[in-house]
This record gives structure tokens, C-alpha cells and sequence, in this order.
């Protein structure tokens, strides 16, 4: 009944506030314009004003132009002077109606309307404005449980509100809206988008209501946790009043000079500690930088600066020492003597530092313990495997939080001397990435006229190494760089012969076995042929790593057997082993009985140690070129192509003619095993042998094996690991070698019973190779017969004579 | 001193439900009396004219609505304090008695304003 009714109202203008219908607010008004429409208003019979929002808030008097259009009509319920001043007036308003202001009727001395009174917003009752309403409900009891403040009465006529246009109304009262924002719900002459708006205002306050709960949370955990660290620490201060004690920090202080005064240190780091000592003690105890330079002072302190052990110079007790460590190994035990020898003629001599090379498990680690021991140092093992990081082995400066010296001054703390020995495990191994490059901080670390002044980054003092004996190991030299190979005298331990494993399990490996399995000595014997073929048929290794693992399991049966009361004494036959041990694990190539043309008998070494291996070769009639076959590696593919080619070219000169034979066929040649893959050169005289032997027809000797380099000018060169190759030949039945000329030096660390069983032909050019590899024009059905009538014997049945005619007979 | 005439009582009929006008208002408070006629209401609306008085009957629901105007001002004058509350009001009452049939008289004593209503 009162739509869109005109009224003529004083103006109020507000700043930074909307009053909505249905709100009550008080008003402070103090601006002169203001005061003039609020007494006019007072003067009216109803006490009406209309109060519209200025659009900004900083002018004093605001115009007409500055003001939003639609306003809300209040009634002043209440109003107070401020007592003392007549220029403030203190309201209380009721919102009652929106309004529009049609025109300003008046400018001065108070503004005054022509407004048009608005109708309440349309209710509405769509889908839409339900869903609103309901989401509204919901992020109002968010918003509530968020807020534990909020007075009970504020609560109830949140809760109990049923108009959604007046809950929004009150809400867009309480919420700490913007003025633009509140203006805009005013202007909302929809129950729709009145709601939306309060929708999308809600759910802000309630997303920064739970971001402040969540930061006013986390505050006050932290609080929490400071002050009651700060309490346990003031009542442990109270605590050591009443027990006498002095404040901990000094009593830390006083200690630590104590300790400097005490240590025997070099010059300049007894002048870096008290420095530090100095800041220290002016630091509290609660200042992060005093537990760095504690911790700091405390490696200094714990460093063997100029701490050693006497080395024991009795050369006749270090080899005794050595000796019952290991069996063989000459090589090694003479440079420990020889080393003990120069320090006692010259006890100021740098330790040399050693790199033993060899294949796993032939005791290069447990050799460094018992050079150790031999020498009477102690002893620090670090592993390098995988260590990328540069600042795992020379440490990480103190400015980083959490920093740590280096893995050598943590093993010298370790070992709390000097001159420890110390062996640097698996130094191939070492990795190399962005972080940095550990082989190289191993540079200064292993350079003798260097590492007397080592500075960790974290010490940042230098140490003097060269008194540390370094040992490095590693499996191979390959991936060592050369600078750091260069640093090291490089001691290879090849693998062990049978021999040598035979030796080593009797007086190493079994009695130390029959102890793991508690046996007692008497309980177990293993016959020598028992452990001669566990060697050669269990286990394929050229340490004894696996042959001690499998004596451990033969003990372990037996103690099974004992703890069963099943007898008290065993003794291992050779033909029990496949009882105790199951079946044989492992065979080698043995010399084959007949070798038709085309087919060599190689020798090879592997980390194993050395093998057999045989060349096939055949014709492709109507082929081109030649087909490589058996995981052959690039250079012993090369070595195929140069003998290839070298017989095709040099066919005339031999004796027989390759080139017709290769022009018309292509070669195929393989090596089996076809899975193990297989390199190197050293299988060149092989490979032209078999060559040799496809295009003449004559078979290659089936005693005969062969190992060598070749060129493509006709010469054989020498190659390495022919010990192991030898002994591999032995083991296989054969009885003849043929070896490069420029080997034959190396025979001497053939072990004696390979010398004994072998022929040895030494060759320089590949004619001589082929005259004496292959079976003489014509005698190639004799040897044949030869070979079926006199198979060859297996290994332990060669006689020395035979060996010895046969020598005599190639000569 | 009696002003019924002047108070208009206006009788809606029940299906067209009654609409509060927007804006709050303020209440009269009212005291309510049973009596053997009916019911007695006296409501706190001194300063109100009897022709700004409007009392409307629907259903149950008893409306009393109106304008307190403040008529006392002349002149020259100014407010020093302000604590009655004026314009519009609006008292909506349920009474447990068929208002429809029920008569309702109004009457006017020193600043009350009295209703009987008789639905005996």
C-alpha cells in the first residue's frame, strides 16, 4: 500500500557504510551539512532521513553528484549530544525502505530529495534461488563454527531467520564487506540477485575465515612450543642454581679452553680455535651459530693432529703377520717389506700409496687389514662406490647448515691417529655427475707433495696426510681417470690358479668354516680331491669368495648330520659331494677330441679367470664377405676383418692360395659360447688359424691352443693375463700353447705345475704361427687317426716326460 | 473520553493473506486480558492520534498498525535528546477467538489504547 511512494527527505550522506532495511545502526554525525539534515529531520512529525552511501570517502562535503542513487529511509529512534559539544550528534537509525532519489531539491544548507521509495525485493521460488538459499545455510554454519566469538544472540537470529531477504540484509550488515559491495546488495532489487551476491561474499569470508583460523592455529602452536621450551630451559637453570652448577654455556666454554689448552696443536690451528672460542663465548647458548662453532671446536679437538702409532719394524714378524693372512701374493708382501725396511733406514719417508687391481674376492680389502696389522697401524676402510659427491669426501663449508667434515677426516677422528692405513674401497667405482667430481678431490688427497697441507672444507685448516698409508683397490683400471691412475703404484693381483685355491681353502677357508658351523676339528675332513673338485666343478670365480661359501654350506650339512646324531666325524669324499652339494654347478671347455678344418682352439681371460674358447669357421659358398657371430666385441671383430684380409692378400706367400677361396665364398666364423659376450685382440691368431685352416684344408693341432695379436703385415703381438690363460689350457687337456714371442717373459709367474704339463711354441710372424699350428700337408688324415687312436688325457694324468718330449720335439 | 469512530477496523477476508508492508516497524507493547466477554488488549500507544490508527482482522490474526507523529514540535525549537520512537508501527497479535464473528470496539483512556473484544 505504499509502493512507489514520493517522498522529499534530508539527505544524510554516509561514509564507508550502507544502512540496509531492517538494520539498526547507530550514526556519529559531526560534518555541518550532515548536522543540518539530521536536525531537519528531527524537526519532521515522523523523523525521517534518507541516508545514501558517498561514493568516495575522503571529501568533507560531499555533493550531490558524489552520492549512489538508491539510499535507505530510517527513522532516528534515538538521539543523545555529545554533552560538552553542540556539534556532535550521537543517532540511533532504523533502516526502514530502500529509495531512489529521483532529484536534489535543495543543495544548502543540507542536501534534500525528491525520492521514490522502492518495493522490498521480489521473493522469488526457482530452483536457483533455493540452491542459493541452502548454500547460503550451510557456509553460515561454517562460517559460525569458525568463529567462537560470535555472541548467542547473534547466533539465534542467524539460525532462526526465515526470510532469506532480511538474513541477507543482516549478514551484509555484520560481514566486513566493502562499501561498493554492501552498495551493491543494496541496489539488488531481486531476491535472486541479492542472494547470489551474498553467495559469492560468504563464501570469501568463509575461505579467509579458515586461511586466518589456520595461521592463527600454526602461530599459536609455535608460541606454544617456544614458551615451554623456554620454561623447561629457565626451571633447568633454577635446577643447576640450587645444585651448584654454573650456566651450562659457561661451564661449556670453560671446559672447551681446558681442552685447547691441553691438546697438542699445530700452530696455526691452536690460533683458528681460539678465535672461535672467543666468539663463543660471547654468544648465548640459544644463538644458532654456538652450537656450529661447538661442534666445530669439538672436531678439532677429536683430530689426531700430530697423534701416531710406532710403526713395528720387525720385518721377520711382518712377514709371519702377512704370511697368516694370505697365502701367496709375493708381489705385495715384498713393497710392505720393502717399505718397513725404508722407514726404519729413513723414518721421515712418505708412505707410498698403493692400488691394488684385481677381480672380486682375491682379498685385496682383508690384505690392507693385514698390512695394517703387519706394520702395527691402525687400520680405516672407506668405501668410494657410488660416492658422487665431492663434498662427501673433502666435507661441506660451515656456512651450510648441517655441515660435515669430509669422509677422510671423519675416518681419521675414527681412527685417532695420523697415520692410520688407510684403504680407499672400490675406487672405480667412483661416480661423477654435476654435483661434482670426487676423482678429483682424490687428487690432492693421494699426491704425496701435496696432501701434508689437506684442507677440508669444513676444517678449513690443513692436515697433514702424508702420513696416512693409502691403499686403493678396484676391479678394474679402466674406469679410473688418469690422473688419479698416475698418483697410485698399481699392484695387480691376478686371480688364483686351482693350486693356489687348493692351498688357500686348506689353510684358510675349511678350518675357518669348520668353526662357523661349530664343528670341532676332528669333526670334518674334506680330502684334497674333495676340494680340488668343489674348485673346478662348484664354483667359476677368481677369488675364493664362492668357494667359501660353499665349504661354509658342506660345513653346515655336516653340522645338520651331527646335531641329528646321525654320526660324529665325517670325512667329504669327492663322490659324496654331489649329496651334500647338490649338482655340479659349473664345467670348462675341454680340448676337443678332433678338430675339423676351419676350427681354432683360443684362450681368453675374464674376471673368472682364464677360459677356452674355440673358433668356428666355415665357407658360404656364393656369400660375399664375412659373418661375425657370438657377442663379439669391436676390436675382436677387427681382428677377424685384419685376418681375413691378411690371408686373402697373403695366400701366395703361405703356401696356399685364400684369395680364390674368399673371392667365391664368404667366411662366416663363431664363437661359441653365443651368449657370453666376448673381446679383445688376443684371439687373433686363433681366428686366422681357423681362417687358414678353412682355405687349405688342413685341421689346426687339437693339442695345440694359441693366443696373440695380430697385424695385418703378418706379426703376432704380445697380449696379458697369459697366467690365467694358461691355466685355463692346462685344466682344459691341453698340451701345447702357442704364445707371441715378446710373452715369453711372462711365463715366469706361470705357476710351476702349468710349466710342467705345457709346451710352450713361441712365435713372432704369422707364418711361423700357421706352420706350427696347423697339421703338416697331407698328415691331416694321419693326425686324425692319430687323435682317435690317442685321446687326449684329462689334467692330472699328463706326465711330466710327455711334456718335456714334447718340448724337444718342436724345437 | 472516547474515540472509537475514528479508529478504523477493516475486516479482510481469510484467502487474501496479509503482506507486512517493507521496512521494519516498531511495536507497541500490549498487555493481554481474558475476560468473560472475550478478550481486553490495552497497547502502549500514547501520542498516537486515533485517526493514525488502523487495526485490521484477519483469520485470527489481529493487526494494529499506524504513525506516531511528533506533533509536539513548534518553531524554533530543537531536539536536545530523542528517546520516543515515532513513525509507523505495527503490532500483529494471534487471539484464540473467531475474530470474524467477534465484535471489536476501541476506546482511548490516557494515552492507552483499549480494545474489547467480544467473542463470547
Amino acid at each position: 500500500m505504499t509502493d512507489n511512494r514520493i517522498l522529499e527527505l534530508p539527505i544524510l550522506p554516509l561514509r564507508n557504510t550502507v544502512i540496509f532495511p531492517a538494520g539498526i545502526s547507530p550514526l556519529t554525525v559531526g560534518r555541518p551539512m550532515s548536522l543540518k539534515a539530521a536536525e531537519a529531520a528531527l524537526l519532521t512529525e515522523e523523523k525521517l532521513l534518507g541516508v545514501v552511501a558517498q561514493r568516495e570517502d575522503n571529501e568533507a562535503e560531499p555533493t550531490p553528484g558524489n552520492l549512489y542513487e538508491i539510499g535507505t529511509l530510517v527513522v532516528i529512534n534515538r538521539m543523545m549530544r555529545s554533552p560538552g559539544t553542540e556539534d556532535v550528534l550521537h543517532l540511533i537509525v532504523q533502516g526502514q525502505e530502500r529509495f531512489r532519489v529521483i532529484e536534489f531539491t535543495e543543495h544548502t544548507p543540507y542536501l534534500k530529495a525528491r525520492v521514490e521509495i522502492l518495493p522490498e525485493p521480489a521473493r522469488e521460488e526457482t530452483p536457483e534461488v533455493e540452491a542459493l538459499r541452502r548454500n547460503i545455510n550451510n557456509l553460515i554454519q561454517k562460517a559460525l563454527a569458525l568463529l567462537p566469538n560470535v555472541p548467542n544472540e547473534v547466533r539465534s537470529i542467524i539460525v532462526a531467520a526465515d526470510d532469506s531477504v532480511r538474513l541477507a540484509y543482516f549478514l551484509g550488515s555484520v560481514l566486513e564487506l566493502e562499501l561498493t559491495q554492501e552498495q551493491a546488495l543494496l541496489n539488488a532489487s531481486t531476491e535472486g540477485e541479492l542472494l547470489r551476491l551474498m553467495h559469492s561474499y560468504l563464501g570469501r569470508e568463509v575461505e579467509v575465515l579458515e586461511i586466518r583460523n589456520k595461521i592463527a592455529n600454526q602461530a599459536q602452536e609455535e608460541l606454544g612450543k617456544a614458551q615451554r621450551d623456554y620454561i623447561l630451559r629457565e626451571q633447568m637453570k633454577q635446577i643447576q642454581k640450587e645444585l651448584g652448577e654454573t650456566e651450562p654455556e659457561q661451564a661449556e666454554a670453560v671446559m672447551l679452553r681446558e681442552r685447547i689448552e691441553k691438546a697438542d696443536l699445530p700452530d696455526e690451528v691452536r690460533a683458528e680455535a681460539d678465535r672461535e672460542l672467543h666468539r663463543l663465548e660471547r654468544l648465548p647458548s640459544a644463538a644458532p651459530d654456538y652450537h656450529v662453532i661447538r661442534t666445530y671446536l669439538e672436531w678439532i679437538l677429536d683430530l689426531p693432529w700430530r697423534l701416531s702409532t710406532d710403526d713395528s719394524l720387525d720385518l721377520n714378524r711382518a712377514r709371519e703377520v702377512l704370511d697368516e693372512d694370505h697365502y701367496d701374493l709375493d708381489d705385495i708382501k715384498e713393497r710392505i717389506l720393502e717399505h718397513l725396511a725404508v722407514i726404519k733406514l729413513n723414518p721421515k719417508s712418505k708412505a707410498p700409496i698403493l692400488c691394488f687391481v684385481g677381480p672380486p674376492g682375491v682379498g685385496k680389502t682383508s690384505l690392507g687389514q693385514s698390512i695394517a696389522r703387519s706394520m702395527g697401524r691402525k687400520f680405516e676402510r672407506m668405501s668410494l662406490g657410488g660416492m658422487r659427491d665431492e663434498a662427501e669426501l673433502r666435507g661441506h663449508r660451515r656456512t651450510y647448515i648441517g655441515a660435515m667434515p669430509g669422509r677422510i677426516v671423519q675416518a681419521l677422528r675414527r681412527a685417532g691417529v695420523n697415520n692410520p692405513v688407510m684403504m680407499l674401497d672400490e675406487v672405480d667405482k667412483l661416480g661423477m655427475d654435476f654435483r661434482g667430481d670426487p676423482a678429483s678431490a682424490l687428487l690432492e688427497v693421494l699426491d704425496p707433495a701435496q696432501n701434508f697441507s689437506f684442507r677440508d672444507h669444513y676444517l678449513d685448516l690443513p692436515f697433514d696426510l702424508s702420513k696416512v698409508f693409502f691403499i686403493a683397490t678396484a676391479n678394474s683400471l679402466g674406469p679410473i681417470p688418469p690422473a688419479l691412475n698416475d698418483r697410485m703404484e698399481i699392484i695387480q693381483l691376478a686371480g688364483y690358479s686351482e693350486e693356489e685355491k687348493l692351498h688357500i681353502a686348506k689353510r684358510y677357508l675349511v678350518p675357518r668354516q669348520i668353526k662357523e658351523a661349530g664343528l670341532g676339528e676332528e669333526q670334518l675332513q674334506i680330502t684334497t680331491e674333495a676340494i680340488q673338485a668343489i674348485i673346478s666343478r662348484y664354483t667359476r670365480e677368481a677369488g675364493v669368495r664362492q668357494l667359501e661359501r660353499t665349504i661354509a654350506k658342506l660345513a653346515r650339512r655336516v653340522a645338520l648330520k651331527v646335531a641329528q646324531e646321525k654320526g660324529e666325524v665325517f670325512t667329504v669324499m669327492p663322490d659324496q659331494l654331489e649329496d651334500y652339494l647338490g649338482h655340479e654347478r659349473f664345467f670348462h671347455e675341454m680340448a676337443r677330441e678332433m678338430l675339423p678344418a676351419g676350427v681354432a682352439t683360443g684362450l681368453a681371460v675374464t674376471e673368472m679367470g682364464g677360459e677356452v674358447l674355440f673358433i668356428e669357421a666355415t665357407l658360404l659358398p656364393g656369400a660375399k664377405g664375412l659373418t661375425l657371430t657370438g657377442q663379439l666385441g669391436d676390436v675382436m671383430q677387427e681382428s677377424a676383418k685384419a685376418a681375413h684380409s691378411y690371408l686373402w692378400s697373403h695366400g701366395k706367400d703361405l703356401g696356399f692360395d685364400c684369395s680364390e677361396t674368399f673371392e667365391k665364398n664368404g667366411v662366416h666364423i663363431h664363437v661359441p659360447a653365443g651368449a657370453t659376450p666376448k673381446d679383445g685382440p688376443s684371439a687373433g691368431v686363433a681366428i686366422v688359424s681357423a681362417l687358414a685352416s678353412l682355405c687349405s684344408g688342413r685341421p689346426v693341432r687339437n693339442d695345440t691352443a694359441m693366443t696373440g695379436e695380430i697385424t695385418l703385415s703378418g706379426l703376432v703381438f704380445p697380449v696379458g693375463g697369459i697366467k690365467g690363460k694358461m691355466l685355463a689350457a692346462r685344466r682344459a687337456g691341453i698340451r701345447r700353447v702357442i704364445l707371441p714371442k715378446r710373452n715369453e717373459h711372462d711365463l715366469k709367474d706361470v705357476p710351476e705345475e702349468a710349466q710342467r704339463d705345457l709346451e710352450f711354441v713361441f712365435v713372432e710372424r704369422i707364418d711361423d704361427l700357421l706352420a706350427k699350428a696347423l697339421a703338416p700337408v697331407g698328415e691331416a688324415a694321419r693326425e686324425k687317426e692319430e687323435a682317435e687312436v690317442q685321446p687326449v688325457p684329462a689334467t692330472r694324468d699328463l706326465g711330466y716326460e710327455g711334456g718335456e718330449a714334447r718340448v724337444q720335439e718342436a724345437k | 473520553m472516547s474515540r472509537t469512530r475514528k479508529i478504523f477496523i477493516e475486516r479482510m477476508s481469510d484467502d487474501t493473506p496479509y503482506r507486512r508492508p517493507s521496512g521494519p516497524l516498531w511495536q507497541p507493547a500490549a498487555d493481554v486480558y481474558r475476560c468473560p466477554e472475550g478478550f481486553k488488549i490495552k497497547f502502549d500507544l500514547a501520542g498516537v492520534k486515533p485517526e493514525d490508527v488502523e487495526i485490521l482482522i484477519s483469520g485470527d490474526k489481529l493487526i494494529i498498525r499506524g504513525v506516531r507523529r511528533d506533533w509536539v514540535m513548534s518553531e524554533g525549537w530543537s531536539y536536545h535528546q530523542l528517546e520516543i520512537t515515532y513513525s509507523r508501527f505495527e503490532r500483529v497479535m494471534k487471539i484464540p477467538c473467531d475474530l470474524s464473528r467477534a465484535e471489536v470496539r476501541t476506546e482511548a483512556v490516557d494515552g492507552w489504547l483499549l480494545l474489547h473484544i467480544d467473542c463470547a
